[in-house]
């Protein structure tokens, strides 16, 4: 009974553990006397210590495909109950559209979460890329809701979700910890932004990094060196290349984070600002025929969801044509053409 | 990681699927060999884990708060994957005693041999755990490869705290006492 307490006791004591791992100085030469001191119970001591020592086993693992597959069967078959479920109950569930895109987002994901995966999971990095014209909405393990938009990547280690590195454009909402007062990090190759709990987007396409703030208040740590503070209705733009910073207000209904609700809203910016950002977005190119068609000013909403519709509403509403040739699309001005 | 598994779990019963997708893929191998060493068969294990990961999706709304998610996990596809070996053995033996159909088999490739010790085969190691019975086995395999505390290991297998820790002394009792009979006592090397 005694020496069962005694095990207990050990076991549960730093101090001892760093004798067996002989890794403290003072604990080495404090259980070297104590063992002296209580020889008779030698015994309990080095069970402990073997207890602690332990057997190592080596890791276990699965070939990719094999996860891979079990998963799909796994999301198969939920989604297959899910739908039967919905026919009896067509109310209940009306988004079944939705969830089944979701689903294909989520297989994509798990792809990228197996090929990543490392001997040590706490150092696991977690990749989130999406597609030309994708957009997904995330939710980090910290509660943070991110909405990435197409061709953009997200990465960050697993037990880190706070402190994650962003490729491409993307729109937090992060969640404030107002027990802990912990920050949140976006870095970019210009920047880092430094947040507690905000909203606020984050573009790095046109090799700068554009963020514009919409609640809270977010510092900008320019790679430079040097910080920024922020508040609601700013955007700012730095690149590491110009080493500078402009700082102005954003008007209603910029472009900076409406692409969120599927709809790129355009508010008085030229069309070669519209096609460098559908360039960004859809992965093509564009190539002008005349340099006074750049200089259009476009204005009003256009549906982003499909590269094709997005363009058959450009053409529309700014008297230009485009066309397809390879690789390449073309824009003609409507007047060039008759 | 024990508060982000926390936030893991609670965006998982709320329906988020990158968060069913993520707990899949964090746990399905730990899960697979631990079934694997329960029932001894790859088939009923990839078909019993299939159907636990589907029920735990289906069920995710009845799930409470996981004080760890590991241990949770662990417990849940314990009990289904009993329930699947006991009902497939049924036919062929009158195993009502789990204890007779857990083998926990540990061979010399699961085994890697610690820092200094060079001398002392895994196949000696893997002989003499293969010796204890399999209830010491499944709480050493509980602990040092799955990397699970002695509470969480008394949670998974339904035992007291206390026992955990006996089982644990007897287990290295008679490890040392196997090893030295094979005048081998390299492991535990004296200090």
């Amino acid at each position: 009974m005694e020496s069962e307490k005694l095990l207990e006791a050990l076991l549960k004591d730093p101090s001892f553990k760093n004798w067996v791992d002989n890794s403290n100085e003072n604990d080495i030469i404090f259980w070297n006397l104590w063992i002296k001191d209580n020889s008779d119970k030698i015994e309990t001591i080095y069970i402990a210590r073997d207890i602690l020592l332990g057997v190592k086993f080596s890791e276990f693992s699965l070939p990719n495909e094999f996860v891979t597959n079990e998963f799909t069967s796994v999301l198969d078959r939920i989604e297959k109950e899910e739908s039967a479920s919905e026919k009896n109950n067509k109310k209940k569930f009306s988004s079944s559209k939705t969830s089944s895109i979701v689903f294909a987002g989520v297989l994509g994901l798990l792809l990228l979460f197996v090929g990543l995966k490392t001997f040590n999971t706490d150092s696991k990095e977690i990749l989130y890329k999406t597609g030309y014209g994708e957009i997904i909405n995330l939710k980090l393990s910290d509660g943070t809701i991110v909405t990435l938009n197409g061709n953009s990547e997200l990465t960050y280690l697993q037990k880190d979700p706070r402190n994650v590195t962003l490729n491409g454009e993307a729109y937090f909402k992060v969640e404030k910890k107002p027990s802990t007062n912990a920050k949140f990090w976006v870095n970019t190759r210009d920047l880092t932004v430094e947040v507690y709990g905000t909203e606020f987007n984050v573009n790095t396409r046109q090799d700068e990094t554009d963020v514009m703030l919409d609640e809270g208040s977010i510092y900008l740590l320019l790679k430079n060196g040097t910080s920024k503070k922020m508040v609601p209705g700013d955007l700012a733009t730095y690149s590491v290349k110009k080493e500078k910073i402009v700082h102005k207000k954003t008007t209603e209904n910029t472009i900076y984070s409406t692409w969120r609700d599927g709809t790129f809203i355009f508010n008085g910016i030229t069309l070669e600002e519209v096609m460098q950002n559908l360039e960004a977005t859809y992965g093509v190119s564009f190539h002008f025929l005349n340099e006074k068609t750049k200089k259009k000013i476009i204005t009003g909403g256009i549906p982003n969801a499909n590269l094709m519709i997005c363009l058959e509403a450009i053409q529309k509403s700014s008297d230009i044509r485009i066309k397809k040739e390879g690789d390449t699309f073309y824009i003609y001005n409507n007047q060039q053409i008759n | 990681m024990q508060s982000n598994d926390e936030y893991l779990w609670y965006s998982f019963i709320k329906g988020d699927k990158s968060a069913f997708a993520t707990l899949f893929t964090t746990y399905y191998e730990s899960l697979y060999s631990y079934g694997l060493k329960i029932s001894g068969d790859p088939v009923l294990t990839k078909d019993s884990l299939q159907d636990f990961f589907v029920y735990l999706f289906q069920k995710r709304n009845a799930l409470g708060k996981a004080e760890s998610v590991k241990a949770y996990l662990f417990i849940s596809y314990r009990r289904a994957i009993l329930k699947c070996v006991k009902e497939k053995r049924k036919h062929t033996s009158n195993a009502n005693d789990l204890s007779t159909i857990v083998e926990f088999e540990i061979s010399a490739e699961q085994l890697t041999i610690k820092q200094e010790i060079t001398s002392l085969k895994n196949t000696v190691i893997a002989k003499s755990l293969n010796k204890i019975t399999p209830r010491q086995r499944e709480v050493i395999y509980l602990r040092y490869y799955n990397n699970l505390g002695i509470k969480e290991i008394a949670s998974v297998m339904n035992i007291e705290y206390q026992s955990v820790l006996n089982i644990l002394q007897k287990a290295f009792t008679s490890l040392k006492n196997e090893l030295q009979s094979q005048s081998l006592d390299i492991l535990f090397k004296e200090k």
